[in-house]
């Protein structure tokens, strides 16, 4: 069924509809149609579209699979110095990269912005007995394998937060006992059924389920508290883990510098745009805005890191 | 005469070989699942030997293989090697075509070499009407918005 | 607002003219594209989405309901009339459907796969309307398990398509699992029988694979043995119409399908497949015409194509009352509904009401659209079959091609669609089934990814496959089916010889 959801992935933009000499952005949404990275890649053309920054359409491709990297491949094979090319990315094709062993890394494209952040959340069944944080950790000391976590892809975020969660506790995150979901459809009726004991998963896919009372939220993986959500933070529940899913583009591998200053420029006016705000509000998004060489040196930090968090967890060889 | 294709069970005991020779490189277990990646995959190739075995010592006892039925088929069963290779050709040109001259041209020649399968000699009407058609499954599906690449992607673009 | 009165308001939206209008057309092209071999439901909606940009949600959503039901639909005429199956739910259609157009009765085929869509269509649609909210909990009682015993439950219909000999059966089946077990293993994030490959570290594309065995395979093996004496059958000859026959044949199958597609349809990990592969198994162990069974028996039309139908219903369950898409398709509503603004779940039928019960009412609307277009039409689709062969079957490979190439643009794709197409040639020469081929890839994926689940959360103790009442029953029946005829074939052996 989830690889005919890529094949559905085809789902395309405005092809047929623009004027014949518009000049449509082709994109590359590494993820299947309805998911995170497919969102990322299809709102802020709306946002642009509807603003009038940017009118000539898109057409998008949808290419899931083994954290993005399947479509980080394809994306810089086909594109070579494409100045209409970018891709939506993220937090997870960091680790998936890693994880695989891709050939194509991002060094190989031209990073250009981040844009949201999804605060990871914590959750358990409503009628779970582990309460908070504390008896969590108390439930994996007293038998890890007995604790079955859900989440997404294995070395996606959510197994990063809790391979760290095992660290910090002194557990040998290597021993987890992950069970990974394709999609958070799955993970939720899993945790709400009560198969699986905790889940990891962002905020916009949690809480809607949360506030209809059928998973309780934890903690959240961000610094402070998140508004909404009535849980502490890791951090605040004395654990040192804050991981964020931000999610970004990136342009063509070889884009010209006058094709990366073209990008740039519509996604700063994209940003300050009434529409984008507006976007962040409906899909529960943080605002992450980082533009140009700060996130190029975002983005060399977050390899650094995640590289040590898998390889501590024994992901990664 | 019985024929004894011992060739399909040779091709099916070497793809189980090559399965199993490729499971060996995955951990059979798993800590908390005790199945591993490799489990799945090795079965599989063990299944796939055995068969293959059991086709060879059924086809060594002699067993018949009836084909199958379908529409358009001449009572006789007879096989014409020139139309099966023509259409294998049809069959094979998008791998070699497809992503240098695009799909109106490869599709034209799909066409022509299929219609010549079923015995029908007017080459330029067939080429003239494999390319009409073409042309228009790849307009019609390109408006839509599938990717079918350009018209001719060899012409840069 | 109460399903009733909520249902009348959605009425007299659907039903006003413009509306009516989005409906026939949501209908008519659901049925044109769906109709193509190689390009199923999903992908006909997913090309038709950006339409809707530029039409009110309201009308939107119901030229899409259209569409949802029309490329359900037009995805069996083709199976029927060509042997060339556009998406996995509708490959047991052509088992038995091919087999009676092969006889003439490709109008009655057709007939009974479009009321059985219609009756599991509308079916679904007051479960929909009713129903939603309980048949939605289901998603949280599944576990692993359960899947797994389902599943189990599904591949013993492999074993009622086996054709004349167990072994071919057998390989052909493993077949399907060996390239099931391609690509990258998602509970490890290890690379299974990639040969280094990146078009397959996301696994063998199911649709490559089932239009190059049906459609490619098939135009191999007719081509090679195509007479020009050959002898002309009237595609029509076996009537226009189901006789009464067929009528009394068909409608308990319609009512089997859909009270099996419509529960499955609506899990997280249930999809469409299942339910049909279990029609088919149920069918041919009820009927009062085994004989007929691979031969073209109707009731191994009408219920699997009520199943399929049923099963895209239950799809909109827990995507209307939970928010959570469950398949392609549903991720593509999703998509459009996000477009507007709006997120399903429980909260839609109060912020939308209105737009959401007009989308139930045009289900209906669309399904009855559906029947008046497709029964007039099932004469005239079957004159597709007077086509001279040499165009029919070169636009087959260029619809095929389209939905291979234009789907993923990959030369491996391609690679695969000659070397599976020859395979297909080569099983039809000797005589292996060819469904079990898709079963296995398909369900084995399926059930071994559900299996370790389930295994990881008992920590691998077996028996957990059996800890929940659903599983043990199902694992019950599974075993029953199995043993009890093998047990009476022993009886019988043993008396024989005493």
């Amino acid at each position: 069924m989830i690889r005919t959801i890529f094949a559905a992935g085809v789902a395309v933009t405005l092809a047929g509809l623009t004027p014949a000499f518009a000049d449509p952005a082709v994109v590359m949404a590494p993820g299947g149609a309805g998911g995170g990275y497919d969102a990322m890649a299809r709102l802020p053309f709306d946002a642009m579209n509807k603003e009038g920054i940017f009118t000539d359409g898109a057409t998008f491709t949808n290419k899931g699979g083994a954290g993005g990297t399947i479509g980080l491949t394809e994306f810089v094979g086909a594109n070579q110095g494409n100045d209409n090319a970018v891709m939506a990315m993220g937090v997870i094709m960091v680790g998936g990269i890693l994880m695989n062993n891709s050939p194509v890394t991002l060094d190989d494209v031209t990073p250009l912005v981040r844009l949201t952040n999804d605060t990871g959340v914590v959750a358990v069944a409503t009628d779970s007995p582990i309460q908070n944080v504390a008896d969590l950790v108390a439930a994996m000391k007293a038998d890890l394998g007995a604790v079955a976590i859900g989440g997404g892809s294995a070395g996606g975020v959510d197994h990063i937060v809790m391979a760290l969660i095992a660290k910090e506790s002194g557990l040998d995150a290597a021993t987890l006992n992950y069970i990974p979901y394709d999609s958070g459809a799955e993970t939720v009726t899993a945790l709400g059924g009560g198969a699986l004991t905790v889940a990891v998963s962002g905020a916009s896919e949690f809480k809607p389920m949360a506030d209809a009372g059928r998973i309780r939220i934890i903690a959240v993986t961000s610094e402070g508290r998140v508004e909404g959500i009535d849980a502490p933070s890791l951090k605040e529940a004395g654990l040192n883990v804050v991981v964020g899913n931000w999610r970004g583009i990136v342009g063509a591998p070889g884009m010209s510098d006058a094709g990366k200053a073209m990008w740039l420029d519509r996604f700063a006016k994209m940003h300050e745009s009434a529409t984008w705000k507006e976007t962040l509000k409906t899909q529960g998004w943080e605002d992450a805005y980082l533009s140009g060489d700060e996130f190029v040196a975002f983005l060399n930090d977050e390899k650094t890191r995640i590289g040590e968090v898998l390889k501590d967890a024994g992901l990664v060889k | 005469m019985t024929e004894r294709p011992y060739w399909i069970a040779v091709g099916i005991v070497g793809w189980g070989a090559i399965v199993l020779y490729k499971s060996a490189e995955l951990p059979q277990f798993d800590q908390h699942a005790h199945i591993g990646p490799g489990f799945m995959s090795t079965a599989v190739g063990v299944g796939l030997v055995v068969l293959g075995l059991m086709l060879a010592l059924q086809i060594r006892r002699g067993v018949s293989f009836e084909e199958q039925g379908a529409e358009d088929i001449s009572d006789t069963h007879s096989v014409s090697y020139k139309a099966l290779g023509l259409t294998a050709l049809a069959c094979a040109l998008p791998m070699l075509t497809m992503p240098k001259l695009g799909f109106v041209i490869t599709c034209t020649g799909c066409f022509v070499l299929i219609a010549a399968a079923f015995k029908s000699n007017r080459w330029a009407l067939n080429a003239v009407l494999g390319f009409g058609f073409s042309l228009l499954c790849w307009w019609l599906f390109s408006k839509l918005g599938v990717q079918l690449g350009g018209l001719l992607p060899v012409w840069g673009k | 607002m109460d399903p009733i009165s909520g249902l009348m308001n959605g009425f007299a939206i659907a039903l006003q003219p413009q509306n009516l209008m989005w409906a026939f057309f949501g209908t008519f092209m659901g049925t044109a594209i769906g109709v193509l071999p190689g390009i199923g439901p999903a992908l006909t909606i997913a090309l038709l989405l950006p339409v809707t940009v530029y039409i009110e949600p309201t009308a939107a959503f119901i030229m899409f309901a259209g569409i949802f039901y029309g490329a359900m639909y037009g995805g069996s005429t083709t199976s029927i009339l060509l042997n060339t199956p556009g998406e996995s739910g509708s490959m047991m259609t052509a088992l038995e459907g091919n087999k009676m157009a092969q006889q003439g009765r490709g109008a009655a085929a057709l007939c009974t796969a479009a009321i059985g869509s219609f009756v599991a269509g509308t079916i679904g649609t007051l479960g929909i309307t009713f129903l939603a909210p309980p048949i939605a909990e289901l998603a949280f009682i599944f576990r692993p398990q359960d899947y797994f015993a389902l599943m189990l439950l599904a591949f013993l219909s492999v074993s009622v398509v086996m054709g004349s000999s167990k072994v071919r059966g057998f390989i052909a089946l493993f077949i399907g699992l060996s390239l099931g077990v391609i690509g990258i293993d998602k509970q490890t994030g290890m690379q299974r029988l990639t040969f280094g490959v990146p078009d397959l570290m996301d696994g063998v594309e199911m649709t490559v694979v089932l239009v190059s065995l049906f459609a490619i395979g098939e135009t191999l093996y007719v081509a090679s043995r195509y007479g020009q004496t050959k002898p002309m059958l009237n595609p029509l000859s076996g009537g226009m119409w189901m006789t009464k026959e067929d009528w009394k044949r068909s409608w308990k199958p319609w009512l089997r399908g859909t009270l099996l597609g419509f529960p499955i349809g609506a899990l997280p990990a249930g999809g469409a497949e299942i339910p049909t592969f279990l029609s088919y198994t149920l069918e041919r162990k009820l009927t009062k015409h085994p004989e007929e069974f691979g031969h073209g028996a109707i009731e191994g039309v009408a219920g699997p194509e009520a199943a399929n139908n049923a099963a895209a219903a239950g799809v909109l369950v827990p995507l209307l009352t939970l928010g959570l898409p469950t398949s392609a398709t549903a991720a593509i509503l999703l998509a459009a509904f996000q477009n507007y603004g709006l997120q399903p779940g429980p909260l839609l039928f109060i912020n939308s009401g209105d737009l959401v019960w007009a989308l139930i009412a045009s289900l209906y609307v669309g399904n009855v659209m559906l029947l008046i277009l497709n029964l007039p039409l099932a004469g005239l689709w079957v004159r597709l079959l007077f086509i001279p062969r040499p165009y029919l079957y070169a636009g087959i490979l260029i619809f095929s091609l389209v939905g291979i190439w234009g789907v993923s643009n990959s030369w491996v794709d391609l690679a695969m669609m000659f070397s599976v197409g020859l395979l297909g040639y080569v099983m039809r020469v000797y005589d292996f089934p060819i469904a079990p081929v898709l079963i296995g890839l398909i369900l084995g994926p399926m059930a071994e990814l559900q299996l370790r689940r389930a295994l990881a959360m008992g920590q691998g103790d077996p028996l957990i496959l059996v800890s929940t009442p659903m599983s043990a029953v199902l694992v019950g029946i599974a075993f029953l089916i199995v043993l009890v005829p093998a047990a009476l074939h022993w009886r019988r052996t043993r008396k024989i010889s005493v």
